[in-house]
C-alpha cells in the first residue's frame, strides 16, 4: 500500500488461457508489469521477490484456492491489496473477504479491454 | 199344602238360609276370576315386553329332572314357530357352538354351585337354519334348598348378533386403519389438552427410538425430554390453541443419521369445533433434500464449467478486437464482433438459466429489508443507463411518492432492469421510457415502466411471461435477450408476494407493472 501508482500486478490463475489473456490485457494493453503464476504454491514462492502492488487471484484453484493462497501470502507479511476473479455464480460480493484486504471480485467472463481500468478504479478506492 | 208347594217352600227356605253363603261364594268366585284375569294380563304384558325387547326367558327346574321351560320368543329367535317349549338341559346345551360350549357349561356350573352370583355369558347358538347367532345370556339361581342346592335357575337370552357383527366390523376396520397408519411413511403422534400422548404410530417409535411404553399416556415433555420440549413447546401450545404450524427440521435418528423432516402441528377438533387434541405429523424428506443438494451442487459446477471456456473465448475475442494481434480489416472486425456478441449472449443465457433455476427451486435466500422505494428506482435506472444507451432512449422517473416496500433490493433491481431493458429495446429511437410508482388500495405499491413501442401483439400476450418466449421483433434485434428476463421477473415478484402484468398504455406503447405489498414502517437509519 506504499505505492503511489498501480504498476506491479501478480496474477494467480490455474488456467493457461486466462493467464495469456490477462497477461496480454494487463501487460500489452494496460501497460502494467505483470507476474503470472499458475498456482498458489508458485505465488508463495515468487511474491516476495516481485513485490506486487496488487494481487489478482482466481477463487477456484486446485490444491490451494484463492482464499487459501491469499491467507498464506498474508501470513508471510504481504500487505498488497487483492482482487478475486471468479466464474462462480453470485460470488460478486467482496464483503466476506474484507478482512483479508480484498478490494473487489471480478466475475468471469470479463472484458479484457476494460480490465486494467477496473483494477485501477478498485485500487484507487483501497 | 201340596207337595209341590212344600217343595217350593223348602227350596225357598234353603235358598234363604243359603243366600248369605251363596253371596260369599259368588264374591269369592268373582275375586278368583279377577285374580285370574290379572294374572293373564300380567302374562300378556310380559309376553309383549319380551317380544318387543326380543328377550327369551328360561326357567330351569334344576330340582325337578333338568327340565327347562322357555318362553315362545326363544323359538322365534331360533327361527321356529312360536310355542312354549320345554326341553332338557342337554337339548339346550346341544345348540351351543362347539367353541363356546365349555365356557357356557363352566359358567352355568359356577352359578349353580353359587361360586358366582350371576350367570352372564355371551356365546353362539345354532338357529333352525343351522346358522349361528350370538346371544347374551343372563340369569341367576332363584331358589335353593336348605342345603344350598339350586332348585330353580332363571334368566333371559337376548339376540345380540347385529351388535356383535357391527363390533367385529368396527374392530376389523380399526385394525385396517391401524395397519394403514403404521405403514404410512410419516411419524404420527396425537396428544390431548393435557399434553399426554393419546395415540402414536410405528414410524414415531422408529424415528424417536422410543418404546411404546415410553410414549403411551405420557406427557410430551416426558416423552421428548426437556431440551427437545423447549424447542417444540411453542408449536404444541399453538396447536392446542387451534393454530397450524408447518416447518422443516433436521434431527438425528436413533442410528445417528441426519434426517430432514417436514413437520406439521395441527389442532384436532370435536364435533362442536372445540380443540380437544393436537396431532404432529413428520414426513421424512431426506431423499428430497439430498436431491436438492445434488442439484445445487450441479448448478454450481455447471455454472463454473460453462463460464470458464466462455471467459477464454470472450477474452480472446476482446483482445483481437482491441488490436493486440495487429489492426483488423473491416471484414475481420465484423466477424469478431459477431462472435463476441454471441459469446455474450451465451453468457447471459447461462446466467439467466441458472438464476431462474435457483429462484424457482426456492434457493438463494432472499434478503428481505425495508426499502426506500424512490432510491431503489433511481439506482435501477442509473445502473441500466449503460446497456440501453445504444438504443437511443431516455429514462424519465416521474416524481415518486415517498413509498416504502419490503423486499430484496438486488432482486428488485434485477426486475426493474429487465423491464427497463425490454422497454428500451422496443422503443423507437429518441423516445422516452417513463418509470413511476404509486400507492394502490390496501397499501400495495405499484411500479410501472411505460414504453412508446408498437405494443404487444395479441397472439403473444398470453405467453409473454413464459420461458424463452420472444416476440418477433425483426432480424437485427431478435437475439439480444435470453428470453428469460420476464420469466425471472415474474418468479422474483411472486416470491416476494407480489404480482406482475402489463396493459396497453393509452396513446400507444405498453405499460409493464408489478405490485408489491407496501408498508408504512419507517426505514431504519
Amino acid at each position: 500500500m506504499n505505492a503511489e501508482k498501480l504498476t506491479r500486478i501478480l496474477l494467480v490463475d490455474d488456467q493457461r488461457d486466462i493467464r495469456s489473456i490477462v497477461g496480454l490485457a494487463l501487460g500489452k494493453i494496460g501497460g502494467f508489469q505483470v507476474k503470472v503464476c499458475e498456482s498458489g504454491e508458485e505465488a508463495l514462492a515468487s511474491a516476495g521477490d516481485f513485490a506486487p502492488d496488487l494481487l489478482l487471484l482466481d477463487l477456484s484453484m486446485p490444491v490451494l484456492d484463492g482464499v487459501g493462497t491469499l491467507k498464506a501470502l498474508r501470513a508471510r507479511g504481504l500487505t498488497a491489496p487483492a482482487v478475486f476473479f471468479t466464474a462462480r455464480l453470485n460470488a460478486k460480493d467482496a464483503e466476506g473477504y474484507r478482512d483479508l484486504g480484498v478490494l473487489g471480485v471480478i466475475p468471469k467472463p470479463f472484458d479484457p479491454l476494460k480490465l486494467g481500468s477496473q483494477l485501477r478504479e478498485m485500487w484507487s478506492k483501497r | 199344602m201340596s207337595d209341590s208347594l212344600l217343595h217350593v217352600r223348602l227350596v225357598a227356605g234353603t235358598l234363604a238360609a243359603l243366600s248369605p253363603m251363596l253371596l260369599v261364594l259368588a264374591r269369592l268366585r268373582r275375586r278368583e276370576r279377577g285374580a285370574l284375569d290379572e294374572a293373564s294380563r300380567a302374562r300378556d304384558r310380559l309376553h309383549d315386553a319380551l317380544e318387543g325387547s326380543q328377550l327369551a326367558v328360561f326357567d330351569w327346574d334344576t330340582a325337578g329332572g333338568n327340565s327347562i321351560h322357555l318362553s315362545p320368543t326363544w323359538r322365534v329367535m331360533l327361527g321356529y314357530d312360536p310355542a312354549e317349549t320345554r326341553c332338557t338341559a342337554q337339548e339346550l346345551f346341544s345348540l351351543v357352538h362347539p367353541e363356546d360350549i365349555q365356557r357356557v357349561r363352566d359358567a352355568a356350573v359356577d352359578t349353580l354351585k353359587g361360586l358366582t352370583a350371576r350367570y352372564d355369558n355371551i356365546h353362539r347358538v345354532r338357529r333352525a337354519d343351522n346358522t349361528y347367532m350370538w346371544i347374551h345370556s343372563r340369569g341367576k339361581v332363584t331358589a335353593r334348598d336348605a342345603r344350598g342346592w339350586a332348585l330353580r335357575f332363571a334368566g333371559t337370552n337376548a339376540d345380540i348378533t347385529p351388535r356383535v357383527v357391527a363390533e367385529e366390523r368396527l374392530k376389523e376396520r380399526e385394525m385396517q386403519l391401524r395397519q394403514l397408519i403404521d405403514t404410512m411413511p410419516a411419524s404420527i403422534v396425537v396428544f390431548g389438552g393435557d399434553e399426554r400422548v393419546l395415540f402414536h404410530n410405528r414410524a414415531y417409535l422408529e424415528l424417536t427410538g422410543l418404546s411404546a411404553e415410553a410414549v403411551n399416556g405420557r406427557r410430551m415433555k416426558e416423552v421428548v425430554g426437556e431440551a427437545m420440549y423447549a424447542a417444540i413447546e411453542p408449536h404444541v401450545r399453538a396447536a392446542l390453541d387451534g393454530r397450524t404450524a408447518r416447518f422443516e427440521q433436521q434431527v438425528m435418528d436413533p442410528m445417528g443419521r441426519t434426517v430432514d423432516l417436514e413437520v406439521v402441528y395441527m389442532p384436532l377438533r370435536d364435533a362442536h369445533g372445540r380443540v380437544t387434541a393436537a396431532i404432529t405429523v413428520r414426513f421424512d424428506i431426506t431423499r428430497l433434500k439430498d436431491l436438492d443438494r445434488m442439484k445445487d451442487g450441479f448448478v454450481a459446477v455447471a455454472s463454473h464449467e460453462l463460464r470458464t471456456p466462455l471467459t477464454s473465448m470472450r477474452g480472446s475475442l476482446g483482445l483481437l478486437q482491441g488490436g493486440v494481434a495487429g489492426e483488423l480489416s473491416d471484414e475481420a472486425q465484423g466477424l469478431v464482433s459477431i462472435a463476441m456478441q454471441n459469446c455474450e449472449r451465451l453468457v447471459r443465457l447461462v446466467n439467466d438459466l441458472l438464476d431462474l433455476e435457483k429462484i424457482t427451486a426456492g434457493h438463494g435466500a432472499f434478503r428481505i429489508a425495508l426499502l426506500e422505494w424512490p432510491a431503489v428506482l433511481r439506482q435501477a435506472i442509473d445502473s441500466s443507463r449503460g446497456f440501453v444507451d445504444s438504443y437511443g432512449v431516455t429514462f424519465e422517473l416521474e416524481e415518486p411518492a415517498d413509498l416504502r416496500v419490503r423486499g430484496d433490493e438486488d432482486r428488485l433491481i434485477q426486475v426493474l432492469s429487465n423491464l427497463l431493458f425490454n422497454a428500451a429495446k422496443f422503443s423507437p429511437r429518441g423516445s422516452v421510457v417513463t418509470v413511476g410508482s404509486r400507492q394502490l388500495a390496501d397499501s400495495w405499491v405499484r411500479t410501472s415502466v411505460r414504453d412508446r413501442g408498437p405494443g404487444i401483439p395479441e397472439h403473444f400476450r398470453s405467453r409473454i411471461f413464459q420461458r424463452f418466449a420472444q416476440a418477433d421483433m425483426g432480424e437485427d434485434r431478435r437475439n439480444e435477450g435470453s428470453g428469460l428476463g420476464l420469466a425471472i421477473s415474474r418468479e422474483i415478484v411472486e416470491r416476494l408476494g407480489g404480482r406482475i402484468g402489463f396493459d396497453a398504455a393509452p396513446g400507444g406503447g405498453t405499460e409493464f407493472w408489478f405490485d408489491l405489498p407496501g408498508t408504512t414502517e419507517k426505514v431504519a437509519a
